[in-house]
């Protein structure tokens, strides 16, 4: 029947088999944790220590920029997200319904992509410059000036479009919780709109906002195809370089580890701001929302506050993209794109389903166990989703090569062949570092669908004679299927953007299409390579229309003919 | 068949063959009422209810040896089982020729001594076993 | 010995004792009731019983068998028990008579489908076998569970509070019906509820367990209803008339006149209780009937309200003189009470109704 054999053992041995899951949990952390600790141990015992000649030269620069990269997207998106989140939720004013999920919409747009195309539309060779230099007359460089897309501060505005987003998303919801008589009761003793909002709600939207905030910053220090396309050198960048092209595996990793600092570091803020919300969150009971009423000019003025970060950071690229699609389409091209996207679509659906596999049997472990261990591996284990792409890619790479070392060389000894890299030369590379990577996102989806199944449920089919495997098989995933298709979605669509340990991690003569559309665009070859881009933003867009929909069924107190 | 199974023990002897004694005398009423042996069973009624009656006095001597400090409360439970003995008695007057009688006579029979006599014990064996060891 | 016992039970969450060395049997074919207020570790026991808790001292037995104590722990699916969950737990995907199929997969298909049928039958929803739980009302959900825990013919059944989210109208109906079903499974029950009308109603033997993981008394439902321990139990049984009298000579010195008391309190302050229907209201102050002179005649009172309850009504009144004077009385009188009748009311206590208990 598939069920364990558990049935007709004695209670000691099935006590060893349940073990099995607190085993399954411990080994899937432990393969989560391995490529970060290899870094780490690797910076300490470098073979070639050329951290003092990196302290003297880049450290610094790297250090600054990244410093500058993260403030600027942090204030950048501070200011797009909360504004315009404050805006949707407690105003009134034309297309509020449409923006309430419009604003999501940048997401879809990875930042190298929307970096490609500005540039395309910014440099001097493009098309906005060119049309200035006809209208005034201007014959050259010297006559004018004009901003260098390919600088700090256009990273900064290219992440800032599409990663806005995230603290849109938290700060709704975080003013959605707020009680409204507390904002009211401000006003009321005399404060204005403007100070009641300064002293009362933002603080109290605070630790939502500082979620928001810290998975922005984790995806500023994660980004690698826009920084390289610019030459901004900042850790993601120094690591490449000091590995590839210096050849120097010890620095990237101390690189690497200095850089785990500051994920540590914005981890820990997340973290204490989720601490915080929970405790913020104690009135669960929405209001409904006064929603100020803005007509006229300042109706019109929120609208296009509103309207511009998505023209910016979705519309105005997808076009760009369309039109360039059109313009250079080409059958041989396509056909060389179709199979890349097949390459994608693989590799994603492979990482896709082993993630939530992995992810059912941590969540269903820690369910029937319920033990101290068990949470903490699951959060070890979680722990990916913060850590920077290039650094988990130069992690993959010194664990799976001294694998492959390790089984050729004991072959060799053996068997007198040699095996030759079996891992770190495969797709095996890029699924481990996309598991690691994205394991949170299967793994929180399946929790969340796994907690309203209720306890009793597990009672009952337990008591009436089934295993716990066969209560997983016969009872939760039936009832977590939602949760599942999600889950493998979600991990399905960040694969398919991925690109930092794609680039570096993908087999020899392989390519996705986030890789085909790095190595095109980083030759000036956009145009051929937009319908490829496209496909991805197209992909992308899937779990907006996901989270748009939870908005739309989640929007409590609003009135319904609103 | 009500047996004494180790778990059931309050290791200390005396108590425990008492126990053992009722658990007999229950089996034995129990089967006399399945086999229709009526004035059997209103025979071994009353030496049961004595037994038990003995037992408790023995217990409370021993518990009050060793300066139970439950020994009150015990004392009061064992005291509050009066009326169930007498209930019991006369039940089993009434067992040749009453249905009912018999089933609830079976019942209380063995709810007693489960309940009021056995698991009731329960409460100081932790106490008895930790003083006689003591003791030694 | 056939049936559950557990003996000596301990078990505590963190340094809170929620169960306090806890022994206690359920007979086979008997039906135990746990009743006690919510979190005074009556579900824990069950779910220790059943497996799903792990125990941490004491033994577990079921049919002779050793299923949980120091170092043993049988998983529930092992344990051949029924569960009955206080949210029924139906599987919502499975329909009806899959749910009551599911314990049967050690019977071949046909076989286990016959059983499932049989069950529903019994439960009379053998009409409903292929609908889905969404599509029941609450007491078919429970009558279904019911079949669903039974059908694999377990040794032992556990209910958790097994009609509390059912409506009162529908209430007793479910209960006379699940006992009946009971009673013709032929199962050891142990059921959990903070009902006592419900407790009375199903239970052979009754369990009184206080906030403290503590059993306080145990008896049949006369036993307990009857003749309670203490103050807590004796209040369980709903509103009580409550005052405070000193005993001399053997009796309680009240307005009510003469009340026999145990020689053991004799000189103390007591707290006496007597249920609503431990008290008679007539128009005589019956001296001549009983001839008890005075001391047997009954306190004279004024009514102060009368609520018809149906088959019964609840009469409030005031002692005018005496010891007890001024205080304020509850009673039960059969039928409807003419609140119009004209002339002094005695009030009478009934012995049998009346507990004394010492002051704290």
């Amino acid at each position: 029947m598939g069920d364990p054999p558990t049935r007709t053992l004695s209670a000691g041995r099935l006590w060893r088999w349940l073990d099995g899951w607190t085993l399954a949990t411990l080994v899937i952390a432990g393969f989560a944790l391995v490529p970060i600790a290899a870094v780490v141990y690797l910076a300490f015992t470098p073979s070639d220590n050329i951290w003092p000649h990196l302290v003297s030269t880049v450290l610094a620069g790297y250090v600054t920029t990244t410093l500058t990269l993260m403030l600027g997207v942090g204030i950048g998106t501070l200011i797009i997200g909360v504004g315009t989140a404050w805006l949707v939720t407690m105003c009134r004013f034309p297309g509020r319904r449409i923006f309430e999920w419009g604003m999501l919409l940048p997401m879809a747009m990875p930042a190298y992509i929307i970096a490609y195309v500005y540039t395309d539309i910014l440099e001097y060779a493009g098309p906005l410059q060119g049309m200035l230099r006809d209208l005034f007359g201007w014959s050259g460089k010297r006559d004018y000036w004009f901003p260098e897309i390919r600088s700090v501060g256009g990273a900064i505005a290219m992440m800032t479009l599409v990663l806005y987003p995230y603290v849109y998303l938290l700060s709704r919801a975080a003013f959605l919780e707020q009680s409204m008589g507390m904002f009211e009761a401000s006003r009321s003793l005399g404060r204005g709109p403007w100070r009641s909002f300064f002293t009362v709600a933002l603080p109290l939207a605070r630790p939502g906002i500082v979620i928001g905030l810290s998975l922005v910053l984790m995806e500023t220090l994660n980004d690698f195809g826009t920084v390289d396309f610019f030459a901004v050198n900042t850790f993601s960048l120094g690591i490449f370089d000091v590995w590839l092209n210096m050849n120097n595996v010890s620095g990237a990793a101390q690189l690497a580890t200095v850089m785990l600092l500051f994920v540590a570091l914005l981890v820990f803020f997340e973290r204490y701001a989720r601490r915080k919300q929970r405790f913020h969150n104690t009135s669960s009971k929405f209001q409904a929302l006064p929603g100020f009423p803005l007509t006229g000019a300042r109706g019109l003025g929120a609208t296009a506050a509103c309207l511009l970060p998505v023209l910016l950071g979705f519309a105005l690229p997808t076009l760009v993209l369309l039109h360039y699609a059109y313009l250079h389409f080409d059958p041989e091209l396509t056909a060389e794109i179709r199979g890349h996207a097949i390459n994608s679509i693989k590799l994603s659906v492979l990482a896709g389903a082993m993630a939530v596999v992995i992810a059912i049997i941590m969540a269903y472990s820690a369910r029937i166990k319920g033990t101290k261990v068990l949470r903490a591996a699951s959060r070890v284990a979680a722990m990916g989703y913060a850590v920077p792409g290039a650094v988990l890619a130069v992690g993959v790479m010194i664990v799976l090569g001294n694998l492959d070392n390790g089984i050729d060389s004991f072959a060799r000894t053996n068997f007198g062949l040699s095996t030759g890299l079996i891992f770190s030369g495969t797709i095996a590379a890029v699924t481990f570092g996309y598991l690691v990577r994205f394991l949170a996102l299967s793994l929180g989806t399946v929790e969340v669908g796994l907690a309203k199944v209720t306890p009793s449920m597990d009672g009952a089919s337990r008591s009436l004679g089934r295993g716990a495997f066969a209560t997983m098989r016969l009872v939760h995933l039936p009832l977590i299927r939602a949760s599942v298709l999600t889950a493998v979605l979600l991990v399905f669509v960040d694969c398919m953007k991925e690109l930092p340990m794609t680039v570096i991690l993908q087999p020899f003569n392989f390519q996705t299409l986030a890789t085909f559309v790095h190595q095109y665009a980083s030759d000036e070859q956009l145009g051929d390579a937009a319908l490829a881009a496209l496909s991805i933003v197209g992909v992308g867009v899937v779990p907006v229309i996901l989270l748009s929909l939870t908005i739309a069924k989640s929007r409590p107190g609003h009135a319904v003919g609103d | 068949m009500a047996k004494i199974t180790p778990s059931f023990e309050i290791e200390v002897e005396t108590i425990d063959n008492d126990h053992r004694r009722l658990v007999d005398f229950t089996n034995q009423i129990t089967a006399a009422i399945d086999d229709q042996q009526y004035a059997e069973c209103a025979r071994l009624v009353p030496d049961f209810i004595a037994l038990s009656k003995r037992h408790f006095a023995r217990e409370e001597a021993l518990l009050d040896k060793f300066d139970y400090p439950g020994i009150d409360q015990h004392r009061q439970h064992h005291a509050g089982l009066d009326d169930k003995m007498e209930t019991m008695l006369t039940l089993a007057g009434r067992v040749e020729d009453n249905r009912l009688a018999r089933e609830t006579l079976r019942r209380e029979v063995f709810f007693f001594l489960m309940d009021d006599v056995i698991n009731e014990d329960m409460d100081f064996k932790k106490f008895l076993v930790d003083a006689r060891s003591k003791e030694k | 010995m056939q049936g559950l016992h557990m003996v000596a039970v301990h078990h505590a969450y963190g340094s809170t004792a929620v169960l306090n060395n806890i022994s206690f049997t359920v007979p086979a074919g008997e039906l135990v009731c746990l009743l006690g207020p919510s979190g005074c570790g009556k579900t824990t026991l069950l779910r220790i019983a059943a497996g799903m808790e792990r125990l941490q001292a004491g033994s577990v037995i079921i049919d002779e068998e050793v299923v949980a104590d120091a170092t043993i722990h049988v998983p529930p699916e092992e344990r051949r028990i029924g569960y009955m969950f206080q949210d029924y737990a139906l599987f919502p995907h499975l329909s009806v008579l899959d749910n009551v199929t599911f314990g049967l997969f050690r019977r071949d298909r046909v076989t286990a489908k016959e059983r499932a049928m049989e069950m529903l039958d019994q439960v009379g929803m053998a009409r409903h076998a292929a609908r889905f739980p969404h599509m029941l009302s609450g007491g078919q959900q429970q009558r279904v569970a019911l079949a669903r825990a039974l059908a694999p013919e377990p040794r032992l059944f556990l209910l958790d509070e097994p009609f509390s989210g059912l409506d009162t109208g529908m209430r007793s109906r479910v209960r006379a019906e699940t006992l009946a079903v009971l009673k013709r499974n032929n199962v050891a029950t142990l059921m959990v509820t903070h009902d006592p009308q419900e407790a009375m109603f199903m239970a052979d033997r009754i369990k009184v367990m206080g906030a403290n993981g503590r059993i306080l008394q145990t008896g049949a439902p006369a036993d307990i209803y009857h003749k309670p321990v203490d103050e807590y139990v004796a209040h369980l049984f709903g509103d009580m008339n409550m005052f405070e009298a000193r005993v001399e000579h053997g009796q309680l010195i009240s307005s009510f006149g003469a009340i026999a008391a145990d020689a053991a309190v004799e000189g103390t302050i007591v707290r006496v209780l007597i249920r609503p229907e431990g008290m008679t209201l007539s128009n005589t102050d019956g001296s001549n009937t009983d001839g008890g002179g005075p001391q047997g005649g009954g306190a004279l009172v004024d009514i102060l309200s009368a609520h018809l309850l149906g088959n019964s009504s609840l009469v409030r009144f005031r002692v005018r003189d005496g010891i007890n004077g001024g205080a304020e009385f509850h009673v039960r009188v059969p039928g409807s009470f003419d609140l119009t009748e004209i002339g002094p009311i005695w009030a009478r206590v009934d012995p049998d109704h009346i507990f004394l208990y010492p002051l704290a």
